[in-house]
C-alpha cells in the first residue's frame, strides 16, 4: 500500500521531470540539422568515441508456443492494419467494406453459381477491394489465412481475383458477423475475433506462421516485440505517425529479422503513407514484395499510397 | 576533427548543399526517439546546457557510423548511454568550444504562467536533488531504470554491470526514494 504510493509518487515526478527536461522543438530541429550537415561533410566522431555496443543479457520470460507467436503475431497484424487504416479521418469504410466481404461469405457458402447474383459481382468488388478497401483486405485476408491456411497457395496475392473467389467460396466462415461488428470499434473486438480465428489456425496447423526455428531465442523476445508494436500502434491510433515511425524503426532495429518483422514492416509502409512520405513508402514496398512475395499483405502493399488516398480523400501534400 | 569523403556523397569538393537532407531514414527515427533521453544523459553526466546539444549530435554521428555495421543488437538507449557517456568525457577533457550560434541558448521554458515555469522547474530540481543524496552506482541505476525506464537487462549493459548487482543497487535506491518522499510530505504538509 505503502510502497505503491511511493511508487506512483515517484513515477508522477519523474514523468514530470521528463517531460520538461527535452531539446524542446527548436533544439531538435536545430540538432539534426547541424548533425545532417555533419555528415554531409563526411565529419567522422573523434576517435575515442566510437564505443562498441554493449551486449544485453537475455531474461528468460514464459516460453511461448509456436500456436502463441501466430496467435500474437496475427492479431496484432489485423490491429495495426486497421488503425492504419482509420488514422486519417475515422469513418466507417473499413466496417462497411468487412460487412460487404464477410456477410455474403456466410450466406452464400460454396456455391459458384451466386457468384454473379450476389449485391457484390466478382469483379467490381475485386477491384475496389484492392484498391478501396486495403484494411478490409487485410482482415479479410488474414481471416482467410487463420480458417483456411490451404487455400493460401491458390489464393496467393497475385491479382485481385483469386482473393474475391476465396472470399466468397469459404464454407462457413466462423462468426463473419462478429469480426464485421467488431471493426465499428476497431481494436478490441477486431482483436479478440482475431484471436478467435486464429485459435482455429493453429488446429488447421496454419503454414503462414513467421517460422524462425533456427533463431532458439526468439521465444524469449516476443513479449518486447510486441510492446514496440503496439505503441506503434498507439502512437497512430493518437495521429502520431512521427512516433509511430519511430517506434517501428525500434523494433527493425532491435529485432531486424524478429517474429513479427514482417507486420512491422506492413505497418511501415502504411504509417509512411500517412507521413506522406511516400517515395520512401514505396521503396519500402518494393523491398517487401521481393522478400515476402506471397505475404498475405503483398496485396495491399503493392496497391500502395494512391489506395490510401483514394479512398481517403485525403489529398497528401 | 577528421574530415573524409563519403562515399554516399561521391563528390571530391566539399558539396553540403547537395548531400546534406539526407541521413538514412533509420537514423532519423532514431533520433526522433531517442535525442530528448540522450540529452538528459549528457546533462546528468554532467555536460552544460550550453554543450549539451552539440553533445547530442556528437552521440548521433557516432550512430550514423555504426548503423549499418552494427550487428550485435542490443538494446539501442543501453548503447546510448554508452555513447553518451564517452561523448561528455571526451568534451570535458578536450575543452572544446565550438562557434556557436547567437540564439542557440534559449532556455526550453515557454512563455506560460510563472506558476507553471516553477513547477516545471521544480520537478527537475528534486530529481537532481534527491539522485544527488544517492551514491554514484546507485544513483546511475535508478537513473536509467526508474527516471528513463529503461528495462534492467539494459540497464544492466549500459552500467556493464551484472543483473544482480542492478537489482541490489535499484532496491537500495528505492528505499532512499521512500523514506526521502516522506520526509519531504512531512515538510510540506
Amino acid at each position: 500500500m505503502k510502497r505503491q504510493r511511493t511508487k506512483d509518487a515517484g513515477d508522477a515526478l519523474f514523468a514530470g521531470y521528463r517531460d520538461e527536461l527535452t531539446l524542446g522543438a527548436e533544439g531538435r530541429a536545430r540538432t539534426l540539422r547541424k548533425l545532417q550537415e555533419c555528415m554531409a561533410r563526411g565529419e567522422l566522431p573523434a576517435r575515442e568515441i566510437r564505443v562498441e555496443p554493449p551486449r544485453v543479457a537475455r531474461v528468460r520470460p514464459a516460453a511461448l508456443s509456436n500456436a502463441g507467436k501466430l496467435l500474437l503475431g496475427s492479431t496484432l497484424a489485423v490491429t495495426l492494419g486497421v488503425v492504419l487504416w482509420n488514422v486519417p479521418d475515422g469513418s466507417q469504410p473499413t466496417a462497411a467494406g468487412l460487412e460487404r466481404v464477410a456477410q455474403p461469405a456466410a450466406e452464400i457458402p460454396q456455391q459458384g453459381a451466386h457468384l454473379a447474383a450476389t449485391p457484390i459481382t466478382a469483379a467490381p468488388e475485386s477491384d475496389q477491394l484492392s484498391a478501396a478497401k486495403p484494411s478490409a483486405r487485410i482482415v479479410e485476408r488474414v481471416r482467410r489465412t487463420a480458417s483456411r491456411p490451404s487455400s493460401m497457395g491458390e489464393g496467393a496475392p497475385l491479382s485481385a481475383a483469386p482473393a474475391a473467389r476465396g472470399a466468397v467460396s469459404q464454407p462457413q466462415s466462423a462468426e463473419p458477423g462478429a469480426l464485421a461488428a467488431g471493426t465499428v470499434e476497431p481494436t478490441p473486438q477486431l482483436t479478440a475475433a482475431a484471436a478467435k480465428h486464429t485459435q482455429q489456425a493453429d488446429r488447421a496447423g496454419a503454414e503462414r506462421a513467421p517460422r524462425t526455428g533456427a533463431e532458439p531465442p526468439a521465444s524469449e523476445t516476443l513479449p518486447r516485440e510486441l510492446q514496440l508494436l503496439q505503441s506503434a500502434q498507439l502512437a497512430l491510433r493518437a495521429g502520431d505517425t512521427r512516433r509511430a515511425l519511430a517506434a517501428l524503426a525500434e523494433h527493425k532495429w532491435t529485432f531486424p529479422r524478429g517474429q513479427l518483422a514482417e507486420a512491422r514492416d506492413v505497418a511501415r509502409i502504411l504509417a509512411l503513407c500517412h507521413a506522406g512520405e511516400e517515395a520512401q513508402s514505396q521503396r519500402d514496398a518494393e523491398r517487401f514484395l521481393q522478400r515476402y512475395p506471397s505475404s498475405p499483405f503483398a496485396l495491399r502493399v503493392r496497391a500502395g499510397c494512391q489506395a490510401i488516398e483514394a479512398t481517403d480523400g485525403l489529398a497528401k501534400p | 576533427v577528421t574530415t573524409a569523403k563519403r562515399s554516399e556523397c561521391g563528390v571530391s569538393e566539399p558539396e553540403p548543399a547537395a548531400c546534406a537532407p539526407a541521413p538514412p531514414p533509420e537514423l532519423r527515427e532514431l533520433f526522433d526517439l531517442h535525442a530528448d533521453f540522450v540529452y538528459r544523459v549528457l546533462l546528468r553526466l554532467g555536460v552544460p546546457r550550453t554543450d549539451a546539444e552539440d553533445c547530442v549530435q556528437d552521440v548521433f554521428l557516432v550512430v550514423a557510423h555504426r548503423l549499418t555495421d552494427y550487428v550485435e543488437r542490443g538494446a539501442i538507449r543501453a548503447w546510448l548511454f554508452v555513447i553518451a557517456r564517452q561523448v561528455a568525457m571526451h568534451a570535458q577533457r578536450s575543452h572544446r568550444r565550438r562557434v556557436r550560434h547567437q540564439l542557440e541558448i534559449v532556455p526550453a521554458l515557454g512563455a506560460d504562467d510563472p506558476h507553471r515555469q516553477l513547477e516545471r522547474k521544480r520537478a527537475i530540481d528534486l530529481v537532481h536533488e534527491f539522485l544527488g543524496e544517492l551514491d554514484e552506482p546507485q544513483a546511475q541505476a535508478f537513473y536509467l531504470a526508474e527516471v528513463e525506464q529503461l528495462t534492467v537487462p539494459e540497464v544492466a549493459a549500459a552500467l556493464d554491470v551484472k543483473l544482480n548487482t542492478v537489482y541490489s543497487r535499484l532496491r537500495l535506491a528505492r528505499r532512499r526514494l521512500a523514506l526521502w518522499l516522506a520526509a519531504r510530505t512531512k515538510e510540506t504538509p
